[in-house]
């Protein structure tokens, strides 16, 4: 079924319509849920997330890609699940610091689980930008808009990330040697 | 590569296996499927109308056959019916005097075959017979009653048995004719009496009931009391204007439309959307609508009546926006070439103008109904008052404009335009029309009409999916033209 068949279908409320979307998008979701809310919120997130879907789906303009959007509502869901439960604490003044570069002959030996496991340890004020600007990509105003923070405290919540995501690394290989 | 690039080529498309029961959980908080809530509601209203209709219709039918069929109408000469009304009174009088009644004579089979008919039994047949006489066989037939009734007087020995049989059958036709005494016509009201029914056509009688056709009776009767009756009688009963259906159906086409209104209400669908339920009415007025339709409908001699048609419906709505912070941004180009026309350079300025964007969009909404409606109609004066309600069922809905969404932008409502959002239904299902009218008779088969009518729109016409409930109705006021075929 094309994509814009399969969305008419799901917004004419037409349930085969709206599984065959969900068995599409549901583990990429899953996924994303994860590395914003930790593994004992993810499911309830992504539950919420296809709710929020196929309620506003008829507002999907056709502009992007379909896929696209579908990602933007998970992590405005994410964010949203965040602040409810407060643990979205985020500076809201911070510095203009550089960004700290995080050691990349270490990432790229590790798997996709244990990056996401190397995530979950990050502060959530810190994980949520860093899962923004760095895997979403998106820019330092559009996450300054989306967290009602100025775009130097997403800045600087990137640096701590990437340091905190550093001495994670560091401590971890002297632990090896 | 960066440590960037890392991250994002590894968890970007990261997908994670989903238990099979999320998407129960998920369902279970999704609006139920339209066409399954949809379908009893349609099927089971479509289904009782036409079964009302066609039980009404089946037992008024029935009803009337029954009428008809009581007696059978042959078209008998003079002769027959004279004789025939001889040889029954004969058997009367045989009655009276105890005598033997044996007519083997009669013409009517129904006499012969009745088992010991009594003076009561005897006497339908030859109402029946009789039903159809023309007037002039009904004035001889009148002299021969009269000569019965005064042998009956002459015999002198009429049995109170016998007596109050004749009676009984004479106060079946007329409670007139309720004295117990047999009544002798005198010969002045009888001779005038034959002239006010040779001055009538008995075939307009209304129904030709027994009660005006049989001449029997009227011998029975007062003079007096027979030409009130005659008074009463009617012109052309299948005339429309002044007595009922001739058959037992009749058509007509009705043309009608006119103005109307469509008002609208809003609920929350789900989420707290009272800002967005404001914001809507403050940017949406309402416009008089209109509609424009064609009926079939068929008649019933009772007065009931089916009606099939097919309806187009407008309304309009103005949306009216006003955004006092809007900016419009220009892109300006500037070419620089040097004195010898080659091409040097271009500026590219992105001007930002700041402003008050004011819209002013008439949305439309256009419906196609059929309804089948089940009418009353009754008769005040030459007028015709009716009553109509039933089911009208959407065929197609569509609609262009533009309104809010609920981020408060303006946005599209028609179908391919750019931006444009998918909010309201193509078919907004069935809704229930009730309307009051009158018909005004203009000439032998035409009547203006006009009738004040609402449509109850049962469905909200936005999709499920739609973060409002938006219902609407139809108060329209209907003028037209009825066409009478038959």
């Amino acid at each position: 079924m094309q994509e814009q068949e399969l969305i008419r279908r799901c917004n004419a409320n037409e349930r085969k319509a709206q599984r065959l979307l969900y068995d599409q998008y549901a583990p990429l979701i899953l996924s994303i849920c994860r590395r914003y809310t930790g593994q004992q919120n993810a499911e309830d997130v992504m539950q919420d997330s296809f709710i929020r879907v196929f309620k506003y789906l008829s507002q999907y303009r056709g502009d992007g890609s379909f896929e696209g959007w579908i990602r933007r509502v998970a992590v405005n869901t994410c964010i949203r699940h965040l602040e409810k439960a407060k643990r979205l604490k985020v500076d809201y003044y911070g510095e203009n610091t550089p960004e700290y570069p995080v050691m990349p002959d270490a990432i790229s030996q590790m798997s996709a689980n244990e990056l996401l496991a190397l995530i979950d340890t990050i502060p959530d004020g810190y994980k949520t930008v860093f899962n923004l600007s760095v895997i979403e990509g998106y820019q330092h105003k559009e996450i300054a808009g989306l967290l009602g923070i100025e775009e130097s405290s997403s800045r600087s919540q990137l640096t701590k990330a990437r340091k905190y995501i550093q001495r994670t690394l560091e401590v971890t290989q002297k632990v090896e040697l | 590569m960066t440590e960037k690039n890392f991250f994002k080529e590894k968890l970007y498309q990261h997908t994670l296996p989903v238990h099979e029961g999320m998407w129960h959980n998920i369902e279970a908080q999704l609006p139920p499927e339209e066409s399954a809530k949809r379908f009893p509601v349609f099927w089971m209203t479509l289904f009782s109308t036409a079964l009302l209709g066609g039980a009404l219709m089946i037992g008024l039918f029935t009803q009337q056959t029954k009428a008809d069929q009581k007696p059978p109408a042959p078209v008998p000469n003079q002769e027959v019916i004279a004789s025939s009304t001889l040889i029954d009174h004969a058997s009367e009088d045989a009655d009276i005097t105890g005598t033997s009644a044996q007519s083997s004579d009669a013409t009517d089979a129904s006499n012969k075959n009745a088992p010991a008919p009594s003076a009561t039994e005897n006497f339908t047949p030859n109402i029946s017979t009789e039903k159809t006489a023309t007037p002039s066989s009904k004035t001889q037939s009148l002299n021969q009653q009269k000569t019965n009734q005064q042998k009956i007087n002459t015999a002198g020995t009429a049995s109170n048995t016998t007596a109050s049989a004749l009676q009984q059958s004479t106060s079946n036709i007329s409670s007139s004719a309720s004295n117990t005494d047999i009544v002798t016509i005198k010969d002045a009201e009888a001779n005038h009496l034959n002239d006010r029914i040779n001055d009538y056509d008995v075939s307009l009688l209304p129904y030709r009931n027994t009660a005006a056709t049989s001449l029997l009776p009227m011998a029975d009767m007062h003079a007096a009391t027979a030409l009130e009756m005659m008074a009463g009688i009617a012109p052309d009963p299948n005339c429309y204007k002044f007595g009922d259906i001739g058959p037992h159906y009749a058509f007509s086409v009705d043309l009608l439309g006119g103005p109307g209104f469509s008002p609208k209400t809003y609920e929350q669908n789900g989420g707290e959307t009272a800002d967005y339920i404001q914001a809507r009415k403050d940017t949406e007025t309402n416009q008089y609508g209109w509609s424009i339709g064609a009926r079939l409908n068929l008649h019933h001699r009772s007065g009931l009546t089916a009606r099939l048609g097919l309806q187009y419906t407008q309304v309009g709505d103005i949306f009216d926006y006003t955004d006092s912070l809007a900016t419009q941004s220009t892109t300006r180009i500037d070419s620089f070439f040097a004195a010898d026309g080659t091409f040097l350079y271009t500026e590219v300025t992105q001007v930002l103008i700041d402003g008050t964007l004011v819209k002013k969009i008439h949305n439309t909404y256009r419906y196609l109904d059929i309804p089948l409606l089940i009418g009353y109609e009754m008769r005040l004066g030459r007028n015709i008052v009716a009553l109509n309600a039933g089911p009208v069922f959407n065929l197609t809905h569509t609609y262009e404009g533009q309104i809010l969404d609920s981020m408060l932008h303006p946005r599209y409502i028609t179908p391919g335009k750019p931006g444009a959002i998918d909010i309201y239904k193509t078919n907004v299902g069935m809704s229930i029309y009730l309307g009051a009218g009158m018909l005004f008779p203009l000439t032998d088969r035409l009547s203006a009409m006009i009738e004040p009518s609402y449509l109850f729109r049962l469905d909200p016409v936005t999709l499920d999916s739609y973060e409002l409930k938006e219902k609407r109705g139809y108060a329209g006021l209907n003028l037209g033209l009825r066409y009478h075929i038959n």
